[in-house]
């Protein structure tokens, strides 16, 4: 239920809009009747002439007309005067229809007009005028004699200091200082206080008070403007109201530029006077016509010395406005969800969004509330990542390198949000470092307007099948977005290659065959470019040579080097001075062993069930793959929500066998046109394209995909799919082994002989042979040796502070909040090649040490990667517990003493979570001692025996790999280190 | 939502529209324009200002120049664009159809002084050889402390004394600022018209830099507009909000 205020029909609002597009005066209204009269036959010409211009209009034709969907112009980060830092109402930020824009993502500050203004601090329902110029510039309007305008202590009225502000004219002028911003009209009455003390007052001259709607010409040359109560939309319309000492300005009735005059009361020279008005009485003045709508606020607030053919002269104090009975932020949001649909048309859509947190800002897009409840308010946006990710919807982290750094930016790569602002140079260089950790993160262009729309700004343009949010939303997460300035004619059409007409989903890596050194991308730009423009590729951050446009556009195939696992591509139209004019997404290549030549893979497209959750935290696409070259079957894991239906493309030589999903196969579409319509699991191979369409329904958030091009039956045990445990093994212990009793200090050296026992396990599947071959990721032994909780707690963080602090030494690891277990942070290690760990120094060394973790491997290279290691409080090594590389993927340890490595049967599935418990037991006297591991809460008894590590005992923990020269991205959370075993 | 309403409203939109494209189309063809300037323009340039724009005066022998150049039987420009620097610091009225922008740092030998817009046909063009007309609008504090408008345009009357013929310096003023300008002629090889402007508001807070070229009637309108709206409105040294 929407919080409607009364209003007028609507018809009266599109009126305006008619006119606008006809280049009348927007401010002026045609009568309902004249629009009411005319005949259908107009009506009918009008429809043929819109289709016979809008191509021509749009540059796009032929991509709008043969894709799907249609390129909507939008910016992700507007503010309006619900922003207490905003001169433009709702009404004003409409007119940006005039330049095209579909939709604006109206992101009005945490707190709205209780969002503390950066100058000083005040919100604007309390500012206040005291010692000091902070916040109040000062001005000059008119002819000027002589000036004065400058603080003094004498005299002064409160405080430190005064404003002596004198006007000599030998016709008009004004000397004065003002303030940007002043309450809206839905805070209870307005009162001003102010002292003055004034000097000299010739006749004819004056000093005054005075405060604006829609900004005082005097201050703007040019007014924002604002909406009318009856919902004119009047940009340059200002409304001036003045409380004067002898005379300054004069009143007018001009309805664009009023003028209201009144007398602040009487005075006594050379001391210190004192005034209380009420703005919110003289509004009330205002003829019905002029009055603006009750969320545009007050702006350009004066203080003033004119001075007209003499002289003015006074000190100003003590100056206070303020808002007597101030709305909440939650009443002020869930009001404007009421209205701020007010202008929307077909075609053109202003968005209740939200920009998160008085500093650290991000943006929040759904953010229509209706109830006090669905208020939030955060100190630091970044916090509001996660919760509007849960919430369904992506987050957008705003422009970097102001309100938060551009180290920060960059270590917790952009705080997890799936969207970050990179209109400016320092934006673009965080942005390339993010992807070359291979992290995705679409980029917007915004112009973070305050002041009404304007040409030539950053937008951002979205490819969806309609205007509405959770579709843009979609689009947006997705990457089927480009980014340019508000006025660029042409269309940025980047994908693989000009086979499509629609923009690739940017979101989803391409994956390649390892051994493949090259890969297409194609860019169509249609127009728009001008002749000193040039266009870059970028290829993992590093320009090539600029290329010319031809006769204004540009259509290029370029083949682009994948010389490491991971590159990414995107490009730039850049002007002759080398500022951006436009841009694309990265599209990301990424190796796969073994994969055969010629075969390629990526996601389409995810479609969720609510058409919601399109977040880095809900829909990932493809978590792992892998090609087994034995029997030609392509594995591919997916991690989205359940219900979702994820359309794959596969380019491949040959068609298929089967293809399965989560172990049941799909039925073959009969046509392109059956695939497309289908709303289950299905396929179809063109084999004129060469290119293999998959449709894969989840039943719950991880489905497995297994393409079958060889119909010959899975084996037994199938590979090893990262991420996709197509046949898990079971520990089935013959024996029960003695549980561990760790007592502190006291060497468990009876576990030997139990040790030996487990070993004697039998393995059986789970899953017999065949082929479609059910992954299983559940292990479910019938004893599991695992102990109580015991021993004394040596160290624990589940990084809930935010941060590493607990940490003696770290490096490539931070604090985020995308991939977490338990709580709202967890640490993540995320490399190209480089070290990425953190150290632990333990109070003091310990014969038994065990190491409890979760950790998830969000993704791996083709080398090992060590979760933990146990090292001598000098550092020495002693045991290091791994995974192998993401084609095997089997835990293990390395003895770091002898050089010996232990890999067991166990599958660490990727992008699942997993608990992880090693003891390792130190014989200080002999150098015998041994290891225990629990994984997943099974006891893993090739990880449990006798292992001489020396005599030196554990003193240090490490978590993650101090080694470098390969990529993995590994999260861990809930850590913990004991004397005994670690509970849960 | 208003349903029963966008029947009606789109076919009015569509004629909108095509109003729209088709005049501003033709204006713009007359003008030698490119496709890209078809997009709907914000008409808010108030009536007070394009009043001033009207009064402002250039040497006549100025005026006579470009009225009997070629380009000025082209016809005039369809309307002002307002345009802001990126942090919405500054602001200036531009012809519609000149729709190449560009927005940035105001740089000097490499080191910011302030906040710069920029908008022509053709910026590259406007830049190396003065054959089409654009418009440079500088604002910087720190210039300001340094220079007087005079001294500014002296110095830049330097940096293209080679490729001009300077003509003269006209004193102008206004409700906000009170600025210098020189004119030059024969510029380039397209022996083209440049105007410098530099400006201070009284109080010399910030000093405007503004250079025009002038090939036209047209353009001459332009550039009193220019000067008759260019204005620092918020806080030049400021970052994003």
């Amino acid at each position: 239920m929407k919080n409607r205020r009364l209003r007028q029909p609507f018809i009266s609002r599109t009126e305006y809009r008619v006119e606008e597009f006809c280049g009348k005066a927007y401010s002026s209204t045609v009568g309902e009747s004249r629009w009411r009269a005319r005949p259908m036959l107009l009506i009918t010409v009008a429809m043929l002439m819109l289709l016979a211009f809008l191509p021509l209009k749009n540059g796009i034709g032929t991509v709008s007309a043969e894709a799907a969907g249609q390129w909507y112009k939008t910016d992700t980060h507007v503010h309006s005067s619900v922003s207490s830092d905003g001169y433009a109402d709702i009404g004003i930020n409409s007119l940006g229809q005039s330049l095209g824009y579909n939709a604006l993502f109206l992101t009005d500050h945490n707190g709205g007009s209780n969002y503390p203004a950066r100058s000083t601090g005040a919100t604007v329902n309390h500012v206040t005028f005291e010692d000091s110029y902070m916040g109040w510039p000062a001005g000059t309007y008119g002819t000027i004699g002589s000036t004065t305008n400058a603080l003094t202590s004498n005299p002064h009225h409160t405080g430190n200091n005064s404003v002596h502000m004198a006007t000599t004219s030998s016709s008009y002028g004004e000397t004065f200082v003002y303030t940007q911003r002043g309450p809206n009209y839905r805070n209870g009455d307005i009162i001003i206080k102010v002292s003055i003390y004034p000097v000299r007052i010739d006749p004819g001259s004056g000093l005054d008070v005075s405060v604006s709607i829609g900004e005082d010409p005097t201050v703007v040359r040019n007014p924002t403007g604002y909406t009318t109560q009856a919902g004119v939309v009047s940009p340059g319309k200002s409304t001036v109201l003045i409380w004067q000492l002898g005379t300054t300005r004069s009143p007018s009735s001009d309805p664009n530029a009023r003028v209201l005059t009144y007398p602040l009361g009487s005075y006594t020279l050379n001391t210190w006077n004192n005034y209380t008005i009420n703005v919110t009485n003289a509004l009330n003045d205002i003829p019905l016509a002029d009055r603006p709508m009750d969320y545009t606020g007050l702006s350009r607030l004066k203080m003033t010395a004119a001075g007209n053919n003499g002289t003015a002269d006074a000190y100003f104090d003590t100056y206070s406005i303020d808002a007597l009975t101030p709305e909440t932020p939650q009443s002020e949001y869930i009001y404007r969800t009421g209205v701020i649909d007010d202008f929307n048309t077909s075609n053109f859509v202003i968005v209740p969004s939200y920009e998160m947190g008085k500093s650290k800002h991000t943006n929040r897009f759904d953010f229509g509330i209706v109830q006090a409840s669905q208020y939030v308010s955060y100190t630091n946006g970044s916090d509001g990542i996660l919760p509007t990710e849960q919430g369904g919807y992506p987050a957008q982290l705003n422009h970097p390198g102001f309100t938060i750094t551009d180290a920060e930016t960059v270590s917790t790569q952009a705080h997890g949000a799936d969207i970050m602002e990179v209109r400016d140079p320092n934006h673009i260089v965080d942005w390339d470092a993010i992807l070359q950790q291979g992290v995705q993160v679409i980029g917007s262009w915004s112009a973070d307007l305050h002041d009404g729309m304007a040409v030539g700004k950053p937008a951002t343009y979205i490819y969806a099948p309609s205007l509405g949010l959770d579709d843009l939303m979609h689009s947006l997460y997705e990457g089927r977005v480009y980014n340019a300035l508000n006025n660029f004619s042409g269309r940025l059409i980047f994908n693989l290659s000009t086979a499509s007409v629609e923009p690739f989903a940017a979101r989803y890596p391409v994956f390649v065959p390892a051994s493949q050194s090259t890969a297409n991308a194609h860019l169509q730009i249609t127009t728009g470019l001008f002749s000193g423009d040039r266009v870059y590729w970028l290829v993992n951050g590093t320009a090539l040579p600029g290329e010319p446009p031809s006769g204004g556009g540009y259509n290029v195939t370029k083949s682009i080097s994948l010389s490491s696992s991971t590159t990414y591509v995107r490009v730039e139209a850049n002007t002759s001075s080398g500022t951006r004019r436009a841009m694309t997404q990265a599209i990301f290549f990424v190796k796969v062993p073994s994969l055969p030549a010629g075969m390629s893979y990526y996601v389409d497209r995810v479609t969720t069930s609510d058409n919601k959750d399109y977040t880095k935290l809900k829909t990932k696409g493809i978590t792992a793959s892998s090609w087994n070259a034995t029997n030609s079957l392509l594995s591919v894991t997916l991690t989205d929500p359940a219900n979702a239906l994820v359309s794959l493309r596969v380019t491949t030589p040959s068609s298929p066998v089967s293809v399965a999903v989560d172990g049941t196969n799909s039925p073959q579409a009969a046509s392109l046109a059956a695939f497309q319509a289908a709303t289950n699991s299905t396929w179809f191979f063109d084999s004129g394209a060469a290119l293999l369409y998959v449709k894969a329904l989840h039943a719950t958030s991880v489905a497995d995909v297994v393409v079958n091009f060889s119909g010959a039956p899975l084996p037994t045990a199938t590979p090893t799919t990262a991420g996709a445990p197509t046949n898990t093994l079971t520990n089935t212990p013959t024996s029960t082994p003695v549980v561990a009793t760790s007592t502190p200090g006291i060497p468990m050296n009876t576990r030997t002989a139990t040790l030996t026992a487990t070993q004697t396990s039998t393995r059986t599947p789970t899953n017999p042979p065949g082929p479609t071959n059910t992954p299983t990721v559940t292990s479910t032994p019938t004893d599991t040796p695992t102990p109580p909780p015991g021993g004394s707690p040596l160290f624990s963080d589940g990084f809930e502070s935010g941060n590493l602090s607990l940490w003696s030494q770290t490096s490539q690891m931070v604090v985020q909040q995308q991939e977490i277990f338990t709580g709202l942070y967890a640490a993540r290690g995320t490399t190209t090649g480089a070290a990425a760990y953190a150290m632990k120094q333990l109070p003091s060394p310990q014969t038994d040490v065990f190491y409890r973790m979760r950790f998830k491997i969000v993704s791996q290279g083709a080398n090992w990667a060590y979760v933990e290691r146990f090292r001598t409080a000098g550092g020495t090594p002693l045991i290091g517990v791994y995974v192998t590389q993401s084609t095997v993927g089997k835990l293990g340890y390395r003895n770091d003493v002898t050089g010996a490595s232990t890999t067991s049967s166990i599958t660490v599935t990727r992008g699942a979570w997993h608990d992880l418990q090693v003891h390792l037991h130190v014989d200080t006297a002999t150098g015998t001692g041994f290891t225990e591991t629990w994984f997943d809460g099974n006891f893993v008894p090739a990880l449990s025996k006798s292992e001489g590590v020396g005599t030196t005992a554990t003193g240090k923990l490490q978590l993650g790999d101090a080694g470098g020269g390969y990529a993995r991205d590994i999260a861990f959370d809930d850590i913990a280190a004991a004397t005994g075993f670690v509970g849960p | 939502m208003r349903k029963s309403n966008i029947l009606t409203f789109l076919p009015l939109l569509a004629l909108g529209l095509f109003v729209v494209v088709a005049l501003s189309g033709s204006r713009m063809a007359a003008l030698g324009a490119r496709p890209a300037e078809k997009v709907p323009q914000l008409a808010q340039e108030s009536p007070s200002l394009a009043a001033a724009a009207s009064k402002f005066q250039f040497p006549q022998e100025l005026v006579d120049r470009v009225t009997n150049m070629s380009e000025s039987a082209q016809g005039s420009y369809s309307g002002y664009m307002r345009l802001t620097d990126d942090f919405e610091a500054m602001t200036v009225f531009v012809p519609n159809e000149w729709q190449d922008i560009q927005t940035g740092d105001w740089l000097v030998q490499g080191k910011k002084v302030g906040n710069v817009i920029e908008a022509s046909s053709d910026l590259n063009r406007f830049k190396t050889s003065h054959d089409v007309p654009g418009v440079f609008v500088g604002a910087s504090r720190v210039l300001a402390a340094q220079y007087s408008g005079p001294a500014l345009l002296d110095l830049r009357r330097g940096e293209a004394a080679a490729g001009c013929e300077y003509r003269g310096q006209m004193h102008f003023t206004d409700a906000f600022y009170l600025g210098d300008y020189d004119y030059s002629m024969n510029c380039g090889a397209e022996k083209q018209n440049v105007i410098v402007a530099a400006a201070k508001p009284p109080n010399g807070d910030h000093v405007i830099l503004i250079q025009i070229v002038v090939k036209s009637k047209a353009d001459l309108d332009a550039a009193a507009h220019v000067l008759s709206t260019f204005q620092v409105i918020g806080d030049l040294d400021a970052g994003d909000h």
